[in-house]
């Protein structure tokens, strides 16, 4: 079939076409320019504000509210990209939804949200702008404003079907009435967020804060915390069963338990902790979000019922009124833009601040400049001997640490390699990384059993993991001034890259078994390779590392076979300890020693060990080898060892076991508490166990008992001595004994 | 009708006799064009005889290729301008925080630096 068709109408009809699919574009082109203008950056705060100027009336609050009110910002614990501490979590999470409006600082929101407060109706957003404005007249200095703005949100609330949102108004007001130590507007405040319908455990965790704030300052419960005590008793009792709810329950009693804490042990003194969240060079973290958040707290995320949240106020100042005792580490809520580029230094006591009613702490937090790396970097190859880490000097820096890191299957691992080291660089020989002890992992993948992983078993020796590494340089007093690992959170990474390959050796064949997940075969074909020469460290040492991946994989219950790998294990560390001696196998044969009770020899390989040993920390060998002197009755000797362990180290590890020997050697707890006080236990991160408090328990439960301090002595003396059974036997008598020498066994 | 017929033939001229034909330049013109804008006006013109099955298809095929790149890939291309914000994964790795995607793009170029 064909048609005829004079060339002017398919031009003509062609044209009209043409015309057509540009009509289309160009229709659609204006609506994908606006959506990209307002979400990709194109708009910028300028540009957004001048839309505000220009608007009319009800178009500029709805502008406010898009642009300034309508995210997360109201909720501190939501509203930041990241939550970070100095020690430990860098980085909250791992997704981040990074907005695409323009972001405006809460200074630069002020002016529109009091337009907002002013001329807006009464729909949600007036309690985000409400909020917002309370955090900022608090940052300010002016409580009494930001009180005024929450009640005044409040009754704009009141006539509207919104009204359930006034809660969060309401708590708000009562957090700043105690703050200013108001306490009458506090209790009527509290009384009225009793009094509302839907109450849920979040604001009666609130309430229960402020109340208890009370209690400590005035030394005096008051009837609304009684009233408080026993709607969640009967919230409690009214829960059933079914795991929805249990979670509830839980959370409820915890509320109760934390109150009971409050009210019975009588403690005074709140303390105001305060200070600025600075970059080094004097640039403040201006509207950042600042968390003290209690030990209990550690475990979980960032919650809205976490009593202590603030934001920092244009100079980077922060300020909480009335803290209750307890122990507190700081967080601040950042964006990723803000660090960028910056590091906040760990702190020596691991940033926990105890609070016992001082009347005032200063916590200052000082982000530093990254330290930079200068070789080997961005993915270098070494085949060199002899590796050198070079990096910029940092002012001031008395010495540096130097630390590695190897990715494992699952995760990473890291060591540190040489500490104290006086200048910029430093030379390492790669074959003193082979025979690093970089600890094994095992992981279970699916529901399987748990497998040894072959890249932390082959560590530092495999040629084809890439490593990392870096630097921290410390002052003369011990305090670190900046290190190499920060946030580097833009296109260019903020300089060099800290990853390098090692590949100095050449894998052998039962490396690359290793590799494959054959861990059975590549034993034997270590074995193998020893057998036929052995001279073979490599391969000696790589039998002991699988060796010590068996015993770990054992678990309890299998003692026999643990005491078999054992004594294989010592036989042959003992013959590597000969090829080559490294401060980690003699570290094994003085474990094993101490576990047969061999004082001399444990003694003799811990001094082998330490003489090898480059670390500048030896609070864990210090502790250890108390507990060594303890067992063998050298009790003066063991108190100074463990002294000196506790004193070095932030964590105080060994404190408990050194409260028992105080016990053991002076049978009252006087002493054991002064220690406990002193040194608490930091060694769990987010369960560290209280000594103080259980020695408070136990003078509690002594009290009248004639027979306590005997028995409490006797059991301290069969746990220095290492008498196991006697020492465990719990008398059920006395809970709190009981608990105590329970949690011994968890010391070491 | 038979034009030779002598009474028709007369009829005929008697009132054709008023009219002249005056555009014969112009016939020729079209006919046989000599001038450029003859030329052209033949080329305007001109017929032509189109197979309606194989511009047709070709057509149908050009309008399911427009409409699908459209609906598939012209969505994808504008996904990330989509929404008030993105997702985007931190990772740490050798002690630092670093945003996921850069990381990797980075390393893949150090690794592989001919691949720019």
């Amino acid at each position: 079939m064909k048609i005829r068709i004079k060339i002017k109408h398919l031009a003509y009809g062609s044209g009209l076409l043409l015309a057509f699919v540009l009509a289309v574009c160009f229709m659609a082109r204006p609506v994908q320019y606006m959506a990209g203008a307002d979400q990709a950056g194109t708009e910028t705060k300028e540009q957004v504000l001048r839309e505000i100027e220009a608007a009319g009336a009800q178009e500029k609050l709805r502008l406010i509210a898009e642009y300034m009110l309508k995210d997360d910002s109201v909720d501190l614990s939501r509203a930041f990209d990241m939550y970070i501490e100095s020690n430990g979590m860098m980085y909250g999470g791992g997704v981040v939804d990074v907005a695409r409006k323009p972001v405006f600082s809460l200074g630069e929101k002020v002016p529109y949200l009091e337009r907002y407060l002013k001329e807006g109706g009464s729909d949600p957003d007036i309690v985000s702008a409400a909020k917002l404005l309370a955090y900022y007249y608090q940052g300010t200095g002016e409580p009494e404003k930001a009180a005024a703005v929450l009640a005044d949100a409040r009754e704009r609330l009141n006539s509207s079907p919104a009204a359930y949102v006034s809660d969060e108004l309401l708590l708000m007001q009562a957090k700043i009435a105690a703050g200013q130590k108001q306490y009458d507007t506090l209790l009527k405040l509290c009384e009225d967020l009793m009094d509302g319908t839907a109450v849920n455990e979040d604001i009666l965790a609130s309430i229960s804060d402020l109340l208890a704030q009370y209690t400590i300052d005035k030394g005096a419960v008051p009837h609304a915390l009684e009233q408080l005590q026993s709607a969640l008793e009967q919230k409690i009792s009214r829960i059933q069963s079914g795991q929805a709810v249990q979670i509830q329950k839980e959370k409820l009693v915890e509320i109760t338990d934390r109150l009971k804490k409050i009210v019975s042990s009588r403690t005074t003194g709140l303390t105001d902790v305060s200070g600025t969240i600075m970059k080094a060079g004097g640039e403040p973290f201006a509207y950042t979000g600042v968390f003290l958040r209690r030990e209990d707290d550690l475990n979980h995320s960032m919650a809205g019922f976490e009593p202590y949240q603030a934001l920092t106020n244009g100079k980077g100042e922060y300020a909480f009124k009335g803290v209750v005792p307890g122990r507190y580490k700081l967080f601040i809520g950042v964006n990723a833009s803000e660090v960028n580029g910056w590091t906040w230094p760990e702190q020596r006591d691991g940033g926990w601040i105890d609070l016992n009613g001082q009347g005032a702490a200063k916590e200052n937090v000082t982000f530093q400049r990254l330290l930079e790396l200068k070789t080997p970097v961005n993915n270098a190859v070494l085949k060199d001997q002899t590796i050198t880490f070079a990096w910029k000097p940092v002012q001031g820096a008395a010495y540096y640490d130097l630390s590695l890191g190897l990715k494992l299957r699952s995760g990473s691992s890291g060591n540190i390699i040489r500490q104290g080291i006086s200048s910029p660089q430093v030379q390492i020989k790669a074959d003193d990384l082979y025979y690093m002890y970089t600890g094994i992992s095992a992981s279970s993948e699916g529901s399987g059993q748990p497998a040894l992983d072959p890249l932390s078993l082959l560590g530092y020796a495999d040629t084809e993991n890439r490593m990392s590494w870096s630097v921290a340089a410390y002052d003369a007093e011990g305090r670190m001034l900046t290190r190499s690992g920060g946030y580097r959170l833009d296109e260019n990474l903020t300089g060099n890259l800290p990853f390098f390959y090692l590949k100095e050796r050449k894998m052998t064949e039962a490396d690359r078994t290793l590799l494959k997940g054959e861990i059975e075969k590549a034993e034997a074909m270590y074995r193998a390779d020893y057998r036929r020469n052995p001279d073979d460290e490599y391969s000696l040492h790589m039998i002991i590392k699988l060796l010590e991946g068996k015993r770990m994989l054992l678990g309890a219950g299998a003692k026999e076979s643990e005491d078999e790998l054992k004594a294989e294990q010592a036989a042959l560390l003992r013959q590597m300890a000969d090829l080559r001696p490294t401060a980690w196998f003699y570290d094994l044969l003085a474990q094993y020693s101490f576990e047969q009770a061999k004082w001399d020899e444990y003694l003799r390989y811990d001094e082998l060990a330490a003489a090898l040993d480059t670390s500048r920390d030896t609070s864990y060998r210090d502790g250890t080898r108390a507990i060594a002197l303890m067992r063998q009755g050298k009790w003066e000797a063991a108190a100074a060892s463990f002294q000196k362990s506790v004193e070095n180290d932030p964590s105080h590890r060994f404190i408990g076991a050194y409260i028992a020997l105080s016990i053991a050697g002076s049978g009252t707890l006087e002493k054991a508490m002064a220690l406990a006080e002193k040194f608490p236990d930091r060694m769990m991160y987010n369960t560290p166990i209280h000594w103080d408090e259980l020695l408070q328990d136990m003078k509690r439960e002594s009290s009248g008992d004639k027979g306590y301090f005997q028995t409490l002595r006797n059991r301290a003396h069969s746990y220095v001595q290492g008498k196991e059974k006697d020492w465990k036997h719990s008398s059920s008598y006395f809970p709190a004994m009981d608990r105590f020498f329970k949690l011994l066994e968890q010391v070491g | 009708m038979d034009l030779n017929q002598p009474n028709v033939k007369r009829k005929l001229d008697e009132e054709l006799s008023g009219l002249r034909f005056g555009d014969r330049q112009k016939v020729l013109g079209r006919t046989h064009p000599k001038t450029r804008r003859d030329r052209l006006r033949a080329l305007w013109n001109k017929e032509l005889e189109l197979p309606v099955v194989p511009i047709g298809a070709a057509l149908l095929l050009f309008f399911t290729a427009a409409f699908l790149y459209r609906a598939v890939l012209q969505p994808k291309a504008s996904l990330p301008h989509g929404g008030t914000a993105f997702k985007r994964e931190m990772i740490e790795e050798g002690g630092s925080v670093y945003w996921k995607d850069v990381l990797e793009r980075r390393l893949a170029l150090d690794e592989n630096p001919d691949q720019n």
